[in-house]
């Protein structure tokens, strides 16, 4: 499977996300740049102590000589300081906040998948019957519905309702302790993005499986005697996910919209919070280095699903 | 090819003659046959039809403290009072107004761009269509988040930067549909007939290929609706779209909704079901639109 | 009553049972007892201390810098004054008393010469940072010189001292490690002229002009007065002060760990050279600190009630509580107790502009009428109904005695500000008067950065004066505050939300930094407003002690309120959540109190 083609395929893959995150990178820059030279949040910097610590910073440099010193720095990893926190170094804590998005967005994707999947066989196997009817109003309920919206709906229902009604006995945390968090504590985000996102799946699956069920193979696998359960899974959902990993593509981008969303709403110390948080408090620094990881984060998940649908469908060569 | 062909055909295979109608007529019957597209319409009449009154009038004046803050739901004020004395229901109006601007005219800029490099994609081929396609492939594997966030940073909040942000991330769907209905268009007997007869590339795609591709351009167009409010409400929601005294539903859910939760969920559940009925409804009309326009479906 | 008598026999008399009666309060005494002595949190019987010395507490940002010459947040100074130490500190109950220095100068203890204008200084010799290294004058000259070059928010404190501004002079411009290296190559252009070494345990600071607030400035926790170990600072002065083992101070305390917004870890430095004031050495051993965002802190409140945290409304937190909170908690019987409640040194009010044309409104400059208009929207705004709609009367009280914070030198006293009043009358008649056509009045703005209370004192505003004087005020929220406050020093607003947090305990701190020529030049007067005599009544009552100066300083107050400058509005109380086993802990108007006084008993 690992042939030539498919790793000059790779090859050019990576070189395309190279020149993305570059692009990116730089257009944030500029963009970060153009705004007037005040950066800074502390209120009582004015007139000469503001150029002060404009020189502090190195922003009165002429913007491509601050461009250079930013692209030499950060191909090698380099993001420089926080403007807030002054002298804090930014790449460790990016990347600390990027693996906690991670696993936030490894378990929507779980939830996504397997939730979706699951939901779409159940209806596309019982078909036409009031469990399909119920199920496939759910799909439509969760896609449509934004995810920031299930969102806090699940935090209602979790941190204050179920407070209320058990008298404060029994409460969901929707807290977030040390950098991971708790198995616990990381459901009920994951939920609340999986939901959105499982609704698209859900409703793919059941179609692919609708048709693939009206296949020969399957017929003839049922007339060989093949067990119900056996023909679902291993001949028809094989050939029913491939569908869904054409759309794993956009579905990663918009579980990494989710994720952003969802973190600013449970306050997990993510990228995405980190993202909203450095925009408004103008630390541009920030802003530039979590755009980048972003970016390359989108250009790896997509490559990665473009690998996995060329391991799922056998017509797909590079 | 057209219904009325179709229609032809059937009849040529024994069924019952039925009337020769056009696409329009035939796609209006269904839809109205599909009872959840048809709750869906009247819905966004109606919402229209507030949206419209809304420039006239409003219960209360929306930025403005009438009474006490965080009341609750009552006979003068239907959905009660925000944080500051605001009156919910008027509030909630100009957030229609203001959903069902962006909405639209995110779906009119990209029906305009997408529809336009589409056909320019499909008929022209070549290297127009390369650049083109790689440039739908590169806006595709950006959230909108980002995009939006960027214009944010350098030109600040404002409607109409957000509905250009937002324009940029729903434009691809379009274009690559028309590109893929343009390519196949272009084959057919009567494009060529035209390009036989001398019709310039100009008239041929506004003349045969655009018409025909008409149907599915509609339904993308009511998709991209929806998809156009759920992203400016999110990033309202966030604090990053429009900024907030003006009420918007984002602004409502995140700014006022959310940090009362507690106390006065009132602020926060109308807008939220508010928000997803009108979503769902777009969405129903758009899948009642695509049954309806589909011309493999029989009656 | 009577019932079967036992038999006991022998020689038993016969006894009658004891009354139910008596029965049930010997039940009952029995119970009490036993339920004084098993312990809950807030009994008063175990005044063990716990084995564990460990204070856990919530903030709700990471601190910009803790480096005392730049710090200027509460945040950093809650944190550093822990860390570091001044030659003097404040006490409970803000009064000055030794810290590394050996005594307070005074003129009669020889400490301040006769002319006001030498103050000599002895060092503990005792002294030492959490490194080991001895503390000597020259880590003083080092730490202020460095603290002006820098030019820090609260370099000004040290102002007075002879050759401030040339220093300031030599090294603006200059880069954070440019301004090291100067000082470590002993660059004479670098050290003030007035601040000298005479041995190694004894400073002289000569002063251009006698200074009464000088001591108070110098004393300030955790800023530019703060000693710090040259040799640590000069080998990596952007980022000492956030690594664990670089930020060196003569404190009890000392960082150990730092996840940047995550959590921060102090530990109790081993054989501290210093005294913990009431105890007889320090007993917390570690702070564990855990930061979150502003967003969650209600759920840290939630967790502080079950026992999670140990303390909430430290760091400069004391304004998270939300009336809902404090008015429920004032109602559970078991926390009651626990909520400290304290006037925090900072004032909001509304400023006019009164000195800056270019920005124009009905309110600009000294005539009859502009006075009479600002006066007129004073008069119609209710200012205890402010403090009871926005604050419950919890979290704020009405600014009544000028513009000084109850509780500080300088405060008027209660009901001692004539613009406190509220007098919708004569408001209404004022305005008649000299806007009879409403046209001066018709397009005003208040702006003020967007947020809580801020909004809900806006909105109560517009409403006063729509109900009271007929006139609609359009709310100008930002919401970026930055850019207001930029805005506001500015002078751009016709009608702005002003306020000040106390620095430190003299009206100087006040007088200086909001009206006047300097602050006008320097571009932070807001309201603009500037008057020949009150310069000179400023520089004057500057350079007397500040018992001296106070009636001068009543003088500016009473200018500023007859000119009708502002609207008062509200002090700020704070509010805190302090379990009943932990000792020591507390606030004052100023601080935080510090975790060397503080002990954990068992609970």
């Amino acid at each position: 499977m690992l042939t030539r083609g498919t790793l000059i395929y790779i090859a050019k893959r990576v070189v395309l996300l190279a020149f993305t995150v570059f692009l990116v990178s730089s257009v944030v820059f500029f963009a970060v740049h153009s705004l007037p030279g005040n950066a800074l949040i502390s209120a009582r910097l004015h007139g000469a102590a503001l150029q002060q610590q404009l020189h502090q910073f190195g922003l009165d440099r002429p913007v491509l000589v601050q461009y250079w010193s930013f692209i030499s720095n950060a191909v090698r990893g380099n993001f420089g300081v926080s403007y807030v926190i002054q002298g804090l170094p930014i790449t460790p804590l990016v990347i600390r906040e990027l693996s906690v998005s991670c696993e936030l967005g490894g378990a929507a994707l779980i939830i996504t998948v397997g939730l979706g999947v699951s939901v779409g066989v159940i209806a596309a196997v019982r078909h036409n019957t009031w469990v399909d009817y119920i199920l496939t109003s759910l799909a439509v309920l969760g896609y449509t519905v934004p995810s920031f919206v299930i969102a806090t709906l699940f935090y209602l229902v979790f941190g204050v309702w179920l407070a209320t009604l058990t008298n404060g006995g029994f409460s969901y945390p929707l807290t977030w302790t040390g950098t991971y968090g708790t198995l616990a504590e990381l459901s009920v985000p994951a939920f609340a993005i999986g939901l959105f996102t499982s609704g698209q799946v859900a409703r793919i699956t059941r179609a692919a499986m609708l048709d693939v069920l009206q296949q020969d193979y399957v017929r003839t696998a049922r007339a060989k005697g093949v067990r119900e359960w056996a023909v679902i899974i291993r001949h028809a959902l094989r050939n029913a996910l491939v569908p869904v990993v054409s759309i794993l593509g956009p579905l990663i981008a918009t579980i990494i919209t989710g994720v952003v969303v969802i973190e600013n709403i449970f306050s997990i110390p993510g990228l995405g919070k980190e993202f909203i948080e450095s925009i408004l408090n103008h630390d541009y620094n920030i802003t530039v280095a979590v755009f980048t990881l972003l970016a390359a984060l989108i250009g790896v998940a997509n490559l990665g699903v473009d690998l996995v649908y060329a391991a799922v469908d056998p017509r797909i060569r590079y | 090819m057209s219904i009325a062909t179709e229609v032809a055909q059937e009849f040529d295979a024994g069924v019952v003659a039925r009337e020769q109608v056009s696409l329009w007529r035939d796609g209006w019957r269904r839809l109205r046959r599909n009872r959840l597209a048809l709750a869906a319409t009247i819905f966004l009449a109606f919402l229209a039809l507030v949206c419209v009154v809304t420039f006239f009038w409003t219960p209360y004046p929306p930025s403005v403290f009438v009474g006490n803050p965080y009341a609750g739901p009552s006979l003068a004020h239907p959905f009660g009072l925000d944080e500051y004395g605001r009156d919910m229901l008027s509030r909630m109006m100009v957030g229609a107004q203001i959903s069902m601007a962006v909405g639209l005219g995110c779906a009119v800029i990209a029906v305009v761009v997408g529809v336009s490099l589409g056909l320019l994609a499909g008929y022209l081929r070549g290297w127009v269509d390369s650049v083109i396609s790689t440039a739908i492939n590169i806006f595709y594997s950006f959230p909108t988040i980002l995009m939006a966030l960027i214009l944010y940073i350098v030109i600040g909040p404002s409607i109409i930067n957000i509905m250009v942000a937002i324009s940029l991330t729903v434009w691809m769907d379009m274009a690559r549909l028309v590109r893929g209905q343009t390519l196949s268009i272009r084959e057919r007997e009567y494009v060529e007939a035209a390009r036989a007869s001398g019709a310039r590339t100009g008239r041929i795609m506004l003349g045969h290929v655009l018409p025909n591709s008409l149907g599915p351009i509609i339904v993308q167009a009511t998709y991209i609706i929806p998809s156009a409010i759920l992203t400016e409400a999110f990033l309202s929601f966030l604090g990053v779209g429009i900024p907030p005294p003006t009420p918007d539903w984002g602004n409502i859910l995140g700014t006022d909704g959310l940090p009362a939760i507690r106390f006065a969920p009132h602020i926060l559940l109308p807008t939220a079901i508010l928000l997803s009925v009108t979503l769902l409804a777009f969405n129903f009309l758009g899948d009642g639109l695509r049954d309806a326009f589909d011309p493999r479906q029989k009656r | 009553m009577t019932s079967r008598k036992p038999d006991l026999g022998g020689a038993a008399v016969a006894r009658r049972r004891p009354p139910l009666a008596v029965w049930a309060l010997s039940l009952l005494a029995v119970a009490a007892a036993a339920c004084g002595t098993s312990g809950s949190g807030n009994s008063s019987g175990s005044t063990a201390i716990a084995s564990k010395q460990v204070l856990h507490f919530p903030i709700y940002a990471d601190p910009q810098t803790m480096d005392p010459a730049l710090g200027d947040q509460e945040i950093e100074s809650e944190l550093s004054e822990n860390v570091f130490d001044n030659l003097w500190l404040f006490d409970k109950t803000l009064n000055i008393v030794p810290d590394i220095a050996t005594a307070v100068p005074t003129q009669a203890n020889g400490g301040i010469s006769s002319d006001g204008l030498t103050y000599t200084v002895h060092l503990n010799p005792k002294a030492t940072f959490n490194n080991g290294d001895k503390v000597t004058s020259a880590d003083v000259l080092y730490s202020w010189n460095r603290a002006v070059a820098y030019a820090g928010a609260y370099s000004t404190n040290l102002a007075a001292i002879a050759g401030f501004a040339d220093v300031q002079k030599a090294a603006s411009g200059m880069t954070d490690a440019q301004i090291e290296t100067q000082l470590s190559a002993k660059n004479p252009a670098f050290a003030m002229s007035g601040l000298t070494a005479v041995n190694s345990e004894t400073v002289q600071v000569k002063l251009a002009n006698p200074c009464g607030w000088c001591l108070a400035a110098w004393t300030l926790e955790g800023t530019t007065g703060a000693v710090v170990d040259q040799k640590v600072v000069s080998q990596d002065p952007a980022s000492w002060w956030h690594t664990p083992g670089q930020m060196v101070g003569t404190g009890a305390y000392k960082l150990t760990a730092y996840t940047p917004k995550e959590s921060m870890v102090f530990k109790l430095v081993p054989n501290w050279w210093g005294t913990a004031v009431g105890l007889a050495k320090p007993t917390v051993s570690e702070i564990d600190i855990d930061i979150h965002d502003p967003s969650a802190a209600e759920k840290d409140i939630a967790a502080w009630e079950q026992g999670s945290y140990d303390i909430f409304g430290y760091g400069g937190y004391s304004g998270l509580l939300t009336v809902a909170d404090i008015l429920r908690i004032q109602r559970t019987a078991s926390e009651k107790s626990e909520l400290l409640t304290v006037d925090k040194g900072r004032t909001t009010w509304l400023s006019f502009n009164v000195g800056y044309p270019a920005t124009g409104g009905p309110f600009v400059g000294e005539t009859a009428a502009a006075k009479g208009l600002r006066l007129a929207f004073d008069l119609a705004i209710d200012k205890q109904g402010l403090a009871k709609t926005v604050c419950g009367n919890v979290t704020c009280s009405p600014a009544t005695g000028g513009l000084i914070t109850k509780g500080l030198t300088g405060y008027l006293g209660d009901n001692q500000d004539p613009l406190a009043k509220f007098d919708p009358t004569q408001a209404k008649q004022l305005l008649k008067e000299y806007d009879p056509t409403g046209q001066l009045t018709a397009n005003l703005k208040y702006s003020y950065n967007a947020g809580s209370p801020n909004d809900q004192v806006a909105t109560y505003l517009a409403e006063q004066w729509k109900a009271n004087l007929g006139v609609s005020v359009t709310l100008n929220a930002d919401p970026d505050a930055s850019d207001f406050i930029k805005n506001r020093l500015a002078g751009g607003y016709v009608m702005s939300r002003d306020g000040w947090q106390f620095d430190y305990n003299s009206p100087q701190d006040w007088y200086d930094n909001l009206w006047g020529a300097a602050v006008l030049s320097a571009g932070a007067n807001t309201s603009g407003f500037d008057d020949p005599q009150y310069d000179s009544i400023l520089a004057q009552a500057d350079q007397l002690p500040t018992t001296q100066a106070l009636p001068l300083y009543n003088q500016l107050a009473k200018m500023l309120s007859d000119d009708a400058v502002y609207i008062p509005l509200y002090y700020s109380v704070g509010n805190f959540l302090i379990h009943s086993y932990v000792k020591g802990a507390g606030s004052n108007t100023a601080f935080d109190y510090y975790w060397d006084q503080i002990s954990l008993l068992s609970h």
